[in-house]
């Protein structure tokens, strides 16, 4: 106890030195708390949601009316005790006074909704046969307010009211149009059902007995086969599934804060080894007067993995708190409600993260503790330690991470990734920057300045190299990410240049095609269309081949079909031959086929519109995926679906000013056909990318701030020292200019070091990402990415220059008086 | 020629000003070496930054061959203090960072000069031909004062200022860096000052001038 009071004594002492490791700890625990705690809150919502989710218990599926009645359902059902929602999806054209839009339309019964509730203003009632609700952004998109009226081809529809929120809706934000919802007997109103169409048809059973449920299913199956025209779905699974991909997106954040942790590591260590540097005179008196050495280390240990735990849980208490705001903001965002639970889960990781960081830091500073003699200590020689030394210390180090970085993402190979990638990557920036700096250091010719800082750089050895290399990781990541996004956006906005079109339109009836041209006054460009879904590849069914391997997931979807007898200019065949007009050809896209492991030959059984279909891949063809231009997986041969039900997708090129004008006439002699302007895609696109941007930015921003505190901490911790190198250098002769430049370029210098490399490697990494995983054609350096530097540097150089300022006003006879 | 006029300088702690210096003056021709000595506290060190114009007096002058070189602007006086000054250090003042040749070659680098040949050949005739590559934790305390000399003599200067050059030197290490800085002083005519508490340092320098709580008391001559 006597030792404890002692040591923290000493420690009051140097608090101060310690602040850089209790930031940089209490930075990481609050990035991993709030990933940990904002994922938990989703996974929480799916997990007791499930079922309004779904919106029930078990869920029918179908892109044509499901054929099921009350007698079927009474007898799978025992008792009838349950309760059926019927409801249709699809887009329609919308239209008031001044404005058009398309809506994602959502058709209830009385039932509606089996779980849950809606949330609206003035409150809920089952709309009337003339009523719609709406969400708020179409009243605004439509300019119309409650109490007006829209139109839906011939029929309007008078707005009951508000929708906030859905029960059965997880993301309204990235629904194409705003929602409206009506009833079926207004819906029979506006006679757009038309064959082809493109319109989900569920329905929704809430089973009051859960243990009922497998059963249902099973009886279920045997009316509806597995690969049919019609999915059934429990709520657990699609619960399931939505928990899988937020503990997906998890990870990859947490991948994304690994090299913070390897930050947070790194700043404690460098801390520690300083701290104990200037505390060497005083341990050695206290081993002098008699302290053991078990002792000193146990009391050290007490208080520095006290410090860190108490960092880490501060860290902890300041991300959980951060992360109730965002949320609070994501609920709102996605019109839902989003509970805020306390998972106990993520005080394990920040702890963890807390204790792993002491430790690694005793132990690299374990051999000059437990290998030094006292009378050594007061000569102030410190000992380097050994290669089989640093080896076990890199070896602890890695085991450690390993541990926490399992600990967090709760997946062996993903932590073993994670740790790989970030060590690999790390160990190159050290190896580029330590390179750089001995080359400079062995430079014999350059100017003086230069040189020198050099020379202190290489002098400060790990420290120094350790706090550049994470910074020039970080800014990397950064730059690429911001590369990355104005790519991309400038792709999006390639899109609306004259030659590509501006304008789309979905769900043409065949009979339409010449009015639709009459309405626009061009004639779009028009290719035909059927629905239907993959059932299975070479007698294999489709759901077994998903289950096999991940990257045929993609099949289980529901995918257009088209067909022509000719290839289009933007197409090419790699493999195989175009269809020589025969029933059973298919050609599949090159990339795609790739993904999912489709070949040459290969039978495809397809199910279109309830018709089923089989296949044979005659080719396999290359697109030149322009923006803006459409393209299809699967183009069959005419001769096989052309007498199958299906509609026409079609796209135009008109001004820009025309575009509201003929989106209002189209709405107005066919409201099944929905038109959207490139723009609005564009729009949504950004929205999404921008979002999506922000937070992978967010993250690896928090490295760049943990760099910058290393950074930092060593240029406040090099002050000292430097005030006395620049009393030197004006002693020996140097102007207060050179001195002046000498002071502010070695401060400004290693970031400047970090900075170059950052933008080249992040610039190229963000080009290779763009055009080999996103087939982006434009590439833009937008401005924010040399914002990113310039700030770093600014922040850097004002602190620089207060710290030069002070040293430049002490005389330089302090020598003397030093002495 | 180096010449103290009335030279005055007290420093502020807190609310009261203490005097260090009160009314120096003396001169020294060229070709003669000065030994400062006196009790701890009593100015040695502060009259030591003042001639060698690292330090500005609250009254009186320094000169220079009659120049008042603290008169110059900041750039003449760098200038001044690079070609014509050397100053050795009681803590030897090496660059941690630079090798003994690198910092013995500081001076002329800061002077826009490349004299790595005078460096080396200034090293080897203080006997650490074989630690030019050394940087000055690797080197002991003799060592290291000797590359401060030669650090100190790189430029030429005229007025060289040693302070306790061999304060933290064992006695016969401390002896024959006197003998070497000597020699190699007298190869041409130059002013030397240096303070020391050794009196048998002292004895073998031209002159020793005793000071006393800030004032002069007595000049010898050897």
């Amino acid at each position: 106890m006597k030792h404890l009071r002692f040591m923290a004594h000493i420690w009051r002492h140097a608090w101060r030195r310690s602040l850089i490791a209790i930031f940089s700890i209490c930075i990481g625990a609050a990035a991993l708390s709030i990933v940990k705690s904002t994922t938990s809150s989703f996974n929480e919502y799916f997990s007791t949601s499930a079922k309004e989710i779904a919106g029930g218990d078990i869920v029918l599926s179908s892109n044509q009316p499901i054929p099921i009645d009350n007698s079927t359902l009474n007898s799978i059902f025992s008792k009838s005790n349950y309760t059926i929602t019927r409801t249709l999806e699809t887009l329609v054209s919308a239209r008031s006074e001044t404005n058009g839009v398309a809506l994602s339309l959502l058709v209830i019964d009385s039932n509606y909704p089996l779980y849950g509730t809606v949330s609206s203003r003035p409150d809920w009632h089952f709309p009337n046969t003339d009523e719609m609700w709406i969400a708020e952004n179409g009243l605004t998109r439509l300019g119309i307010t409650i109490g007006d009226t829209i139109s839906i081809g011939e029929t309007s529809f008078i707005i009951a009211g508000v929708i906030d929120s859905l029960p059965d809706r997880f993301s309204a934000a990235f629904n194409f149009g705003p929602r409206a919802v009506i009833s079926h007997t207004g819906w029979e109103t506006l006679n757009i059902d038309k064959s082809g169409s493109r319109i989900e048809y569920t329905q929704r059973i809430a089973v009051p007995l859960s243990s009922e449920i497998p059963r249902v299913v099973e009886q279920l199956r045997q009316e509806f086969p597995q690969g049919g025209a019609v999915n059934i779905n429990i709520a657990r699974d699609e619960a399931n599934q939505l928990e899988r991909r937020a503990n997906i997106a998890e990870r990859f954040f947490l991948a994304l804060l690994a090299l913070t942790v390897l930050l947070t590591v790194a700043n404690t260590r460098v801390t520690l080894g300083t701290l104990l540097a200037d505390m060497r005179r005083t341990l050695a008196l206290i081993r002098c007067y008699g302290m053991s050495r078990n002792h000193v280390i146990f009391t050290l240990s007490v208080i520095v993995i006290g410090g860190a735990i108490s960092s880490a849980l501060l860290g902890h208490i300041i991300g959980w708190y951060t992360s109730s705001f965002l949320v609070r903001y994501a609920a709102s965002y996605l019109n839902i409600s989003l509970p805020f639970a306390w998972n106990w889960y993520s005080w394990i990781i920040s702890l963890t993260l807390g204790i792993s960081t002491a430790v690694i830091g005793l132990f690299s500073v374990r051999h000059e503790l437990y290998n030094s003699a006292p009378r050594s200590l007061l000569h102030d020689t410190s000992i380097s330690p050994t290669l089989s030394q640093r080896l076990w210390e890199y070896g602890f180090t890695i085991t450690v991470l390993f541990i926490l970085f399992y600990i967090s993402l709760s997946s062996f190979y993903t932590a073993l990734w994670a740790l790989i990638g970030t060590i690999g990557i790390y160990a190159l920036f050290y190896g580029i920057v330590s390179g750089t700096i001995s080359a400079e250091k062995k430079w014999k010719h350059g100017p003086l300045v230069l040189r020198a800082i050099f020379a202190e750089l290489y002098a400060k050895g790990i420290e120094g190299k350790t706090a550049l290399a994470g910074i020039t990781l970080a800014l990397t990541a950064l730059i690429a990410v911001a590369f990355i996004h104005g790519s991309l956006v400038a792709t999006l906005n390639a899109t609306q240049t004259k030659n590509l079109p501006n304008l789309y339109f979905l769900d043409i009836q065949t009979d339409q095609r010449e009015s639709l041209a009459s309405a626009l006054g061009v004639q779009p460009t028009l290719f035909p269309i059927v629905r239907g879904r993959i059932t299975s590849i070479n007698g294999q069914e489709i759901t077994l081949l998903s289950e096999q391997n991940n990257n045929r997931r993609e099949l289980r979807r529901e995918f257009n079909f088209t067909y022509r007898d000719t290839l289009s200019p933007e197409e090419k065949i790699v493999r195989g031959e175009w269809h020589k007009g025969n029933r059973g050809e298919v050609s599949v896209d090159a990339a795609f086929a790739q993904r999912v492991g489709i070949k040459q030959n290969d039978r495809i059984d397809l199910l279109l519109q309830g018709v089923p279909i089989t296949a044979k891949v005659t080719s396999i063809r290359e697109v030149d995926k322009s923006p803006g231009m459409p393209f299809f997986y699967f183009v069959l041969s005419p001769n096989d679906i052309a007498d199958a039900p299906h509609t026409w997708f079609g796209y135009t090129t008109l001004p820009e000013n025309d575009i509201p004008l003929a989106q209002n006439r189209l709405a107005l002699l066919a409201p099944n056909i929905t038109s959207f302007a490139a723009s609005d895609l564009v729009r949504i696109l950004e929205t999404i990318t921008t979002t999506v941007s922000l937070a992978v930015g967010s993250t690896a921003g928090i490295s760049v701030l943990l760099g910058m505190i290393l950074l930092i901490g060593t240029m406040i911790r090099g002050a000292i020292s430097q005030q006395h190198r620049i009393a030197l250098w004006r002693a020996l002769g140097a102007r207060r200019g050179l001195t002046q430049m000498f002071a502010f370029s070695e401060n400004i210098l290693p970031l400047l070091l970090s900075c170059i490399p950052a933008y080249l490697i992040g610039g190229c990494a963000g080009f290779l990402v763009g055009k080999y995983f996103l087939d982006l054609d434009r590439f833009v350096f937008p401005l924010s990415a040399f914002l990113i530097g310039l700030c770093t540097i600014v922040i850097t150089s004002l602190l620089s220059l207060m710290l030069t300022r002070r040293a430049l006003s002490i005389s330089p006879a302090t020598l003397l008086r030093s002495g | 020629m180096l010449t103290a006029q009335s030279l005055y300088k007290s420093y502020q702690q807190g609310e009261s000003k203490i005097d260090v210096l009160m009314n120096i003056n003396f001169n020294v021709k060229a070709g003669e070496s000065v030994a400062i000595i006196g009790p701890s506290g009593s100015g040695k060190s502060t009259l030591l930054a003042i001639l060698a114009g690292l330090e500005t007096p609250d009254k009186g002058k320094v000169l220079y061959e009659g120049k008042i070189i603290s008169e110059y602007d900041d750039q003449l006086q760098s200038d001044f203090r690079n070609k014509k000054i050397g100053m050795i250090f009681q803590n030897f003042e090496l660059a941690e960072a630079l090798s003994a040749l690198e910092n013995v070659m500081l001076p002329a680098d800061i002077g826009g000069y490349d004299k790595r040949e005078k460096a080396e050949q200034l090293l080897d005739s203080l006997g650490l031909s074989h630690r030019k590559k050394h940087i000055p934790s690797q080197l002991s305390g003799g060592e290291q004062q000797r590359v401060a000399i030669a650090r100190a003599l790189i430029n030429d200067p005229d007025y060289i200022f040693a302070d306790e050059p061999t304060g933290n030197l064992d006695a016969k290490t401390g002896t024959a860096i006197i003998k070497t800085l000597l020699s190699h002083v007298r190869s041409r005519p130059r002013v030397l000052v240096l303070i020391t508490h050794d009196a048998d340092i002292a004895a073998q320098c031209d002159r020793i001038i005793r000071i006393s709580e800030g004032n002069l008391i007595e000049e010898k001559k050897i």
